[in-house]
């Protein structure tokens, strides 16, 4: 009689601990070097600690290979869903597939990889691209513009480059815009960038109205190679609202940072996993097949913010960069927030 | 530098040019050198025999400041000296030519000679003409026809390579010179070139140490022989006292011949 | 005249360099055909000669690093280490951008003593030290500003990479060209008289003349091209571009010590027979000591001339730099087992990459094509090289 109240005892006991058991939330970035991703992992951890998850990561430091074994590395160390920034969409799919037969939900983070099972949380990279063109030809509507891509092998190059195009198709068509000069950017490197904006300068004579730059590293290089010719102030635009970029829209030199909370990417990804690791949907989650392989994937779209002069308040706000930082060298007079 | 403090017209030859006392040399558990003495004396030649690993290169390179001495001393006619690099044993007149003959093959005959010891101008600067002037001479004496000094001595003959490396040591007015396997590399005309070098400088005064393989050449041109196995030496005797039998005994087996007298002065 | 191939040959000319000239210049003239004459607009030479500054001032003390037999893997990442630095200073911590160059002097010193020390004293091979100073110090990068970009503003400290407000202007060209062909002429001059003193016989005046009047000639095409350029917007064309300038003086220096100089005669009797140099008293440690610190100030001047340039220092600055700067080295002429290499073949390397890269950018080749065309380059560069040497005897 009292064997068998212990052994209830015990399973009550151990049921109670299994449902107690924190949720490992595993997440792999793919390299550090641009600015944003510490601002992801703030969110991130900020959002899995509310929740009561532990949070492991591991750093590819840019190299594919090392992106597999990390993975690896995550579920050996417990990672019940994980969080995959990854670095290619192709070379990706071995680790995520042992994830899928492990029964580990996996999440796409920001770069799309196609495989069937995964969520894909971005915020909507053609949105992004489309953001970025239209700030510029509503400064220029007419003229030669330089388009400078990032690397050829990141899937949100072409992303960005569909939805610019989408937003110059029309203007094209007319005879208002016509495209000059076009380069990948190999690793997104800035120096590459401004030697790419030199050639294409050379080569047309100077004869660049705008500049559609991808991001806001390589907005930097093309800014300098600009102002090596005395050309600055053309629009130029950028992403991810790094603090150098912001600078450069209150000085003018920049039309355009379009600007993804990455905390709030952050966060939504870590709602997803806590989601996911109890077994359930999750919230506001819709069908979404638009990759190359078309594969369906349950998909999150969040909305980026292009920033410019009239809206730097937007930034200041949030606390993403400091009136210091984003108004140095800047004429109070010029720029409403800097005064 | 040129040391025209050694006076070489004029010596004396019974005052010990070198002498290497009770030396020891370790490395690791191994003792390369156990306990060796010997003497040198101006204008004599002094040949040094063993057969590989016997401790004979060890000892030269310690003299010519290449190894540390673990203990012991050494003596230049007369007084204790010090020596801690190839620096030191070349201010004190002591020059080498290495069985590799040390030479960097990537620089000219002219570079080689001079090499560690250039000759700098009032700025501090490599005075290129100078040595190129002073070095043809040198090279002319030893061998009239060498006249490719600028080109890489990697694609110089093993006569001429020789001349570089012997050219240091007359350059530089040796007083004891260190000769490792000097004509193992040589055919029969530049022996007989090292040879007559050989006579010249024993005229001159300087004290040569021979290490040698070559039993024609130790009883050629020795006036003594030591001979040296497993670090320790065996025996120094008057060349013409001993018979090659005997000397091979005495390297192989280690065995001092019965009935000889050893000798710590040159041969008179 | 008496044109006589033996005489040449004895003069102690460099075919190789001579070769690498011809084909830099034949390089240029098929990408111009291409390009419908831009590239050799003074415009897109304005560009080249920025673009190589950085890589050709790294090269020629990588030369002397690879003749020692060493390598250095980590210049990229070190140079990226202090750029940011001195970019951070200057912009976050609002140093002077003097003070800033002083500290980024100070950082790189230690990170060559400290590579040095474990190459030279404890023998740990240069190989491995700097392989992993290329990982550490990428991540140092990153760690100095926390990864955010460092712009930097300062106009004088900006005209250092060039650009805009970059170039000496057209009269300090027209006297640094004037100098220069006094230089070489006076050199020339020189060594002819002191021969004669010394009793060692002369080039023929024909051949000494020929070797003089070829390097003034490129010296005041190059400074003739350069004042051509001409921003539309300015009042004055540009003339020599500073990263050039900055560039030449680094490369005259290091000449200077390798030519006339024990440390850089050392060096080459170090790469050529490391026991021997041992042997006759070369105080190997101190040279190589020497050396990486002759490396850290090159590093310095290069970061600063990459973050002007930029106009930011970025942590991604110096990426895989060192790649490009061995494959410079190579190109030129140095010779991977050491002991052989030209600081004007490290310059010609540099411009034979850098020219290639740019007019394949100026004919819109992708990216792909153009990282395997230059890989091939440097492959075939060595190739050559190699030939060259069982040519002359010289094979190692």
């Amino acid at each position: 009689m009292k064997f068998k109240r212990h052994l209830s005892a015990l399973a009550i006991a151990m049921a109670a601990g299994s449902s107690f058991a924190q949720l490992v939330v595993g997440v792999s970035y793919d390299a550090f070097q641009e600015e944003r991703w510490k601002t992801d992992e703030a969110a991130i951890k900020a959002e899995l600690a509310k929740a009561g998850a532990k949070y492991i990561m591991s750093d590819a430091g840019a190299s594919t290979e090392k992106q597999l074994s990390d993975i690896d590395g995550l579920i050996a160390k417990g990672a019940k869903v994980l969080i995959i920034l990854g670095r290619d969409k192709d070379a990706i799919l071995p680790a995520v597939n042992k994830a899928a037969q492990q029964k580990i939900p996996v999440i796409a983070y920001d770069r799309l990889f196609e495989a069937p099972g995964v969520t894909y949380i971005t915020f909507d990279n053609k949105e992004v691209g489309r953001m970025t063109a239209r700030a510029i030809l509503a400064v220029k509507p007419k003229g030669n513009y330089a388009i400078i891509k990032g690397d050829p092998g990141d899937a949100n190059a072409n992303f960005l480059r569909e939805g610019q195009g989408e937003v110059l198709a029309d203007a094209i068509k007319k005879g208002d815009v016509k495209i000059v000069g076009e380069e990948f950017t190999a690793g997104w490197n800035p120096q590459n960038a401004q030697k790419n904006m030199e050639q294409i300068l050379t080569k047309t004579g100077n004869k660049v109205d705008a500049v559609v730059a991808q991001n806001d590293g390589m907005a930097g290089g093309v800014v300098a190679a600009l102002t090596a010719k005395g050309l600055q102030g053309i629009p130029v635009s950028g992403q991810d609202g790094d603090l150098a970029a912001l600078n450069r829209v209150a000085l003018g030199t920049q039309t355009v940072s379009v600007w993804k909370n990455s905390a709030d990417l952050g966060t939504a990804a870590a709602k997803a996993a806590v989601e996911l690791g109890a077994g359930k949907p999750v919230t506001g989650a819709a069908d979404w097949a638009g990759g190359e392989k078309k594969v369906a994937l349950k998909s999150i779209f969040l909305k980026p913010i292009p920033v410019t002069r009239d809206n730097l308040d937007v930034v200041l706000k949030s606390g993403h960069i400091s009136k210091e930082a984003l108004c140095k060298g800047v004429d109070a007079s010029k720029v409403a927030v800097c005064k | 530098m040129n040391n025209n403090s050694h006076n070489k017209t004029a010596f004396d030859p019974n005052r010990c040019l070198v002498e290497l006392r009770n030396i020891r040399k370790a490395f690791g558990g191994v003792h390369a050198v156990d306990d060796v003495s010997l003497n040198l004396y101006p204008g004599e030649v002094v040949a040094v025999l063993g057969h590989n690993g016997a401790g004979k290169s060890t000892l030269m390179k310690m003299l010519a400041g290449a190894y540390p001495i673990d203990s012991g001393e050494v003596l230049l006619s007369g007084e204790k000296v010090q020596i801690r690099s190839p620096s030191d044993a070349q201010n004190l007149g002591i020059e080498s030519i290495y069985q590799t003959l040390a030479l960097a093959d990537n620089l000219d005959a002219v570079a080689n000679l001079f090499l560690g010891r250039e000759l700098l101008t009032r700025w501090r600067t490599l005075d290129d003409h100078r040595m190129d002037a002073d070095a043809r001479k040198v090279f002319q004496r030893l061998n009239k026809n060498f006249t490719n000094i600028r080109i890489p001595v990697r694609r110089l003959s093993g006569g001429q390579r020789q001349v570089v490396a012997i050219s240091r040591a007359i350059y530089f007015n040796a007083r004891i010179l260190i000769m490792d396997e000097p004509t193992a590399a040589l055919g029969p005309e530049e022996t007989a070139m090292v040879g007559n070098l050989i006579q010249q400088l024993k005229a001159e005064g300087v004290g040569i140490f021979l290490i040698s393989h070559d039993m024609h050449d130790v009883f050629a041109l020795s006036d003594r022989l030591a001979v040296m196995k497993n670090g320790k030496r065996i025996g120094t005797y008057r060349t013409q006292d001993v018979t090659e039998d005997e000397v091979l005994g005495m390297i192989i087996a280690g065995k001092a011949p019965a009935g000889k007298a050893q000798t710590e002065r040159p041969a008179r | 005249m008496n044109f006589d191939w033996q005489t040449l040959k004895r003069a102690q000319i460099d075919w190789r360099m001579v070769l690498m000239s011809a084909v830099l210049i034949v390089i240029a003239l098929v990408f111009n055909i291409l390009s419908e004459g831009i590239f050799l607009s003074p415009e897109n030479l304005y560009n080249i000669a920025q673009q190589t500054a950085v890589v050709g001032i790294l090269a020629t003390v990588m030369v002397l690093i690879i003749v020692a037999r060493h390598i250095d893997l980590s210049v990229g990442s070190v140079m990226g280490f202090v750029g940011v630095l001195i970019a951070f200073l200057i912009y976050t911590a609002n140093w002077s951008w003097q003070a800033a160059c002083l500290m980024g002097l100070a950082a790189a010193i230690a990170v060559s003593m400290y590579q040095g020390a474990l190459t030279a004293f404890v023998g740990v091979p240069s190989f491995v030290v700097t392989l992993g100073g290329l990982m550490s110090f990428r991540g140092a990068a990153y760690l100095v500003a926390d990864g955010k970009t460092q712009p930097l503003a300062d106009p004088f400290f900006l005209k250092l990479g060039g650009g805009y407000n970059g170039g000496i202007g057209t009269t300090a060209s027209w006297i640094l060209a004037v100098l220069l062909c006094c230089g070489l002429l006076l050199s020339m001059l020189n060594k002819r008289r002191a021969k004669k003193t010394y009793g060692v016989p002369s080039n023929p005046a024909w051949v000494d003349l020929l070797l003089v009047l070829i390097p003034m000639a490129i010296v005041l095409a190059f400074v003739a091209t350069m004042n051509a350029y001409h921003i539309p917007n300015k009042d004055a064309p540009q003339g020599v571009p500073i990263p050039v300038l900055i560039w030449g003086v680094v490369a005259l220096v290091i000449s200077f010590l390798v030519h006339r100089t024990r440390f850089g005669r050392y060096i080459f009797a170090i790469g050529g027979n490391p026991d021997a140099a041992a042997l006759v008293g070369i105080p190997v440690r101190r040279v190589t000591m020497l050396l990486f610190l002759l490396l850290s100030v090159l590093i310095t001047v290069a970061a600063i001339v990459a973050i002007s340039r930029l106009n930011a220092g970025t942590n991604s600055l110096g990426n895989n730099l060192e790649l490009l700067v061995i494959a410079a080295t190579v190109i030129g002429g140095t010779a991977l087992a050491g002991g052989s290499g030209t600081i004007i073949g490290s310059v010609l390397g540099a411009l034979i990459m850098q020219c290639i890269d740019s007019g394949m950018l100026l004919l819109d080749v992708s990216i792909g094509t153009r990282y395997i065309i230059i890989g091939q380059v440097l492959i075939a560069a060595v190739v050559f090289d190699v030939a060259y040497r069982k040519w002359t005897g010289d094979a190692l």
